[in-house]
């Protein structure tokens, strides 16, 4: 302090250091451009919550779709309609007939549409696309895995002879591994897709992919559809893995879409006048495995039980917020093939209590361990929930959260599986058989009937239904939904919810026109309201 | 001579214990990389095929023998996530979490060296109360939440600066360091310097604000003893201007605690990216990492470890060099 009085220095004044701060704040300020976005008439801007893992439409088999979807074309789209039923929209197939025993399938392709890097569209392509699909075997390949040959009679016919009879009519329209690529990249390696090439037949050309940043698409002016309403010229599908900064960015304007928004912040933006929150139908459908083969849930009356104790109207009310249907039956009710009739159990606790005694076993012996994703808050609830209310009628519940591949893991393996596994199913393509033979029909080795069930009944059921998918569908109907009966007998699985997808965006933007089957916005469809930001 | 070749011989040794050390902890985490490898929904023969393609068939030394061996050839194998190669990846996002960790560290000092100065120099004022604040303020709120509100404030509410990401305008034509303000001004392109400083404003202030008191705390410390020392009451005697004595004589031998405290400190804003860049979406190195430990893709991980390793240990033998400059003594001492 000597030293201080000694030099002679006194101290910066309090308002000199406000001074300084102000002057730096209006620097700052003046030289920063205000960041708000007018809603540009000709781009569209969504937010997708993590980068594109593969480009090759042969192999992708996750989150890619949406930028894919408008790259490339399926031979059809699947329509589902109202009532259960579905239709198919052409795209490039105008047209298919398929032999009485299922073994051939014709496809009659549009003419006069050219690839983004100046092909011809034409029989060839489509059987470079599925070959090359079978080659690489990745993604959703098995799903082609009926095909034997692939006959190109003419430029605008493909026929397709199978090995065992199969849905190609379905196969066509899914989502993965069914996008038909320009015969100049179907022979290309791996390596070449991985740099962010494309060349499809959609309405959008890929632009320029900046990895982790953001997949610009353009406005192809070729595109047989044609350019005669006020389409978006360009797409930016911006990556944003933070889910507040896309709520801040969506209020702000910077961009017109966002998906997997907190639940918290729904309110708000309900009562934004520049934002709508859109709740669009999905396939996807969460479910509590029970573990039928080992002890004590491999008692019956013990899973009957569990799914007298589980809550569902609070689940799909409070916990999931409306995002959710309660199920009916273990197909979704918005994919063909889902069984009406069947009654799900009520919560009731006495009902539980009375199936528990006539487990024979005794209550307040029973210790179950329950794995759930741990980054999925709906499972904890849900998981606590069901915590709660065991332990009401004497079953102690343990909890263990974890990360999917960890709890996978444990869970194929019958001496480490849980009880009870969390899973959420979707399908690959639009059958209902994905449900049933993909999570309960008898595997070896085994990898998601994580409910360890084995029912040869059950077994042959699928297995005809999914024979009689491309002979006789009204038949395969009618097994699918006796195998999903057989399954709520057996308290296989807790279903608790039939997912809803939920999407904010600006309303300056033309309302979505949701499908299920596709897990992806066609930003063809769209377009800017005139006079809107 | 000897002890600048004793450091990097330590150095390479931390960096290849960091190499094993994160191949064995990643190896014995449970949870069967594949499924990142392969997505949600793989068939069996799927999974045989890429087992044996990357080599997880092998036993574990085999894997790990390949590995350091692949390692020292500069091959971090490929990505499970991504499928790219892992050096590929490295190389994009490195330079984008050097650039905001550099400037981040440049704040911290351009603006806690002054105020730990001067807060040695009048504990009673103004300035060593904002010190005061500023360093308990930068410890005790967590990194992530200040970016938030950083971006409530600024962005949200005043509307100066972008929200997230690098940068709107495209990159400058010629790319010579990867760092976007540094390569727009050698390419002249002055919006882009403009857009990419907006852009990292927010997440280097929200970075450097945690670490900011460190810096001046030391600062203040340092300064505080050396002002006190007889050879700065002497140059007073002397008549020697107060400039000279607090730039030249004190501060010089302020700055050896200092710049330990930096190469300390360097590491906390390395670390630090990990929560920022998740927030801003930066898209550097503490990104990737989040993302890869989450789907436990394995060789991103074991690279991203390795290069902050590599990263931290050459600052801090920088750092070492450097007190030789400051302070020949130094190596007479180390022998």
């Amino acid at each position: 302090m000597v030293l201080n009085k000694k030099d002679g220095a006194s101290p910066m004044k309090p308002n000199r250091i406000y001074l300084v701060i102000a002057a730096a704040v209006l620097l700052l300020s003046g030289s920063c451009k205000r960041y708000s976005r007018p809603g540009d008439p000709h781009k569209v801007v969504y937010a997708m919550y993590a980068d594109m893992k593969d480009w090759d439409p042969a192999a992708a088999y996750s989150l890619e779709v949406m930028a894919l979807g408008n790259i490339y074309e399926p031979l059809h789209w699947f329509v589902p309609d109202s009532g259960g039923g579905y239709h198919f929209r052409p795209a490039l197939a105008t047209g298919y007939n398929s032999s009485s025993d299922g073994l051939r399938w014709t496809f009659h392709l549009r003419r006069g549409v050219t690839f983004h890097d100046g092909q011809p569209f034409t029989s060839r392509a489509v059987k470079k696309s599925v070959e090359r699909v079978l080659r690489l075997g990745k993604g959703a390949a098995y799903i082609w895995r009926a095909v034997k040959s692939i006959k190109t009679p003419d430029d605008s016919t493909v026929v397709f002879s199978l090995s065992y009879p199969a849905p190609l009519d379905l196969i066509a329209a899914s989502q993965y591994a069914s996008w038909i690529m320009s015969p100049a990249i179907a022979d290309c390696t791996e390596a070449f897709f991985r740099k962010g090439r494309a060349a499809g037949t959609g309405p959008y050309r890929l632009k320029e992919w900046k990895t982790g940043d953001r997949v610009e698409l353009e406005k192809f002016p070729e595109y047989w559809g044609g350019w005669d309403k006020p389409h978006f010229s360009n797409v930016v599908l911006k990556i944003i893995s933070e889910a507040a900064t896309r709520v801040q960015m969506i209020r702000r304007g910077d961009i017109d879409f966002a998906g997997l928004i907190p639940t918290e912040n729904i309110a708000a933006m309900r009562h934004n006048p520049d934002l709508s929150v859109e709740i669009v139908p999905s396939w996807r459908n969460m479910m509590f495995l029970l573990n039928t083969d080992k002890a004590p849930t491999n008692n019956i009356y013990l899973r009957r039980a569990i799914l007298h104790a589980f809550d569902y109207r609070a689940a799909v009310e409070y916990i999931l917020e409306g995002m959710a249907e309660r199920p009916v039956a273990p197909v979704p009710q918005n994919m063909w093939g889902h069984a009406d009739d069947l009654t799900q159990p009520e919560f009731d606790l006495n009902k539980a209590r009375a199936l528990l005694k006539k487990s024979g076993l005794k209550a307040g012996d029973i210790h179950l361990r329950l794995a759930y994703v741990a980054s999925v808050d709906a499972y904890e609830k849900c998981a606590l929930m069901l915590q709660n209310n065991l332990q009401k009628i004497g079953i102690q519940l343990e909890l263990e959260p974890g990360l999917w591949n960890v709890l996978w893991d444990k869970a194929k393996n019958p001496e480490t599986a849980p009880h009870i596994q969390s899973m959420t199913w979707w399908p690959s393509y639009p059958t209902p058989g994905d449900w049933l033979n993909g999570l309960f029909h008898t595997q070896s080795p085994n990898l998601f009937n994580l409910s360890h069930y084995h029912n040869t009944v059950f077994d042959s059921l699928v297995d005809g239904a999914l024979a009689l998918e491309a002979l006789n569908r009204p038949a395969a109907v009618q097994r699918y939904q006796q195998a999903q009966r057989l399954l709520y007998e057996e308290a296989v699985a807790l279903f608790f919810a039939d997912l809803k997808v939920r999407f904010v965006q600006r309303r300056s933007v033309s309302p979505l026109k949701p499908n299920p089957a596709y897990e992806m916005i066609y930003f063809y469809n769209l377009y800017r309201k005139q006079g809107r930001s | 001579m000897s002890y600048f070749v004793r450091r990097i011989f330590f150095s390479f040794f931390v960096i290849v214990a960091v190499a094993v050390l994160t191949f064995v902890i990643m190896r014995l985490l449970p949870g069967d990389p594949l499924t990142t490898w392969l997505g949600d929904r793989p068939t069996q023969e799927q999974i045989d095929k890429a087992r044996r393609e990357l080599g997880l068939d092998q036993p574990l030394y085999v894997q790990g023998w390949k590995y350091i061996g692949n390692v020292a050839r500069g091959d971090f194998g490929r990505s499970l996530r991504t499928r790219r190669p892992v050096w590929d990846e490295l190389k994009e996002k490195f330079a984008a979490t050097f650039e905001l960790t550099s400037l981040a560290m440049f704040f911290c000092l351009l603006f806690g060296i002054p105020v730990g100065i001067a807060a040695a120099r009048h504990p009673d004022s103004p300035w060593a109360r904002l010190e005061k604040f500023l360093s308990l303020s930068g410890v005790a709120i967590p990194v992530f939440w200040l970016g938030m509100l950083l971006q409530i404030l600024l962005a949200g509410k005043l509307n100066w600066l972008p929200l997230q990401g690098r940068g709107v305008l495209p990159p400058p034509e010629h790319s010579y360091t990867g760092l976007l303000l540094l390569d727009a001004l050698l390419n002249l392109e002055y919006d882009t310097f403009a857009d990419a400083l907006q852009h990292i404003f927010m997440p280097a202030l929200a970075l450097s604000l945690a670490s900011f008191g460190i810096i001046t705390r030391s600062v203040r410390s340092a300064m505080g003893q050396v002002l006190h020392k007889e050879y700065i009451r002497t140059a007073r005697a002397f008549g020697v201007p107060q400039k000279r004595i607090l730039f030249v004589h004190a501060l010089k031998n302020a700055l050896i605690p200092v710049i330990t405290v930096s190469g300390l400190v360097y590491g906390y804003l390395l670390g630090g990216t990990f929560l920022i860049e998740r927030v801003f979406d930066w898209p550097g190195l503490g990104q990737l990492a989040v993302m890869s430990i989450l789907t436990n893709d394995m060789p991103v991980v074991s690279g991203v470890a390795l290069l902050y390793a590599f990263v931290y240990t050459l600052i801090n033998l920088a750092l070492d060099l450097f007190y030789l400059w400051i302070d020949p003594r130094i190596t007479k001492n180390a022998v």
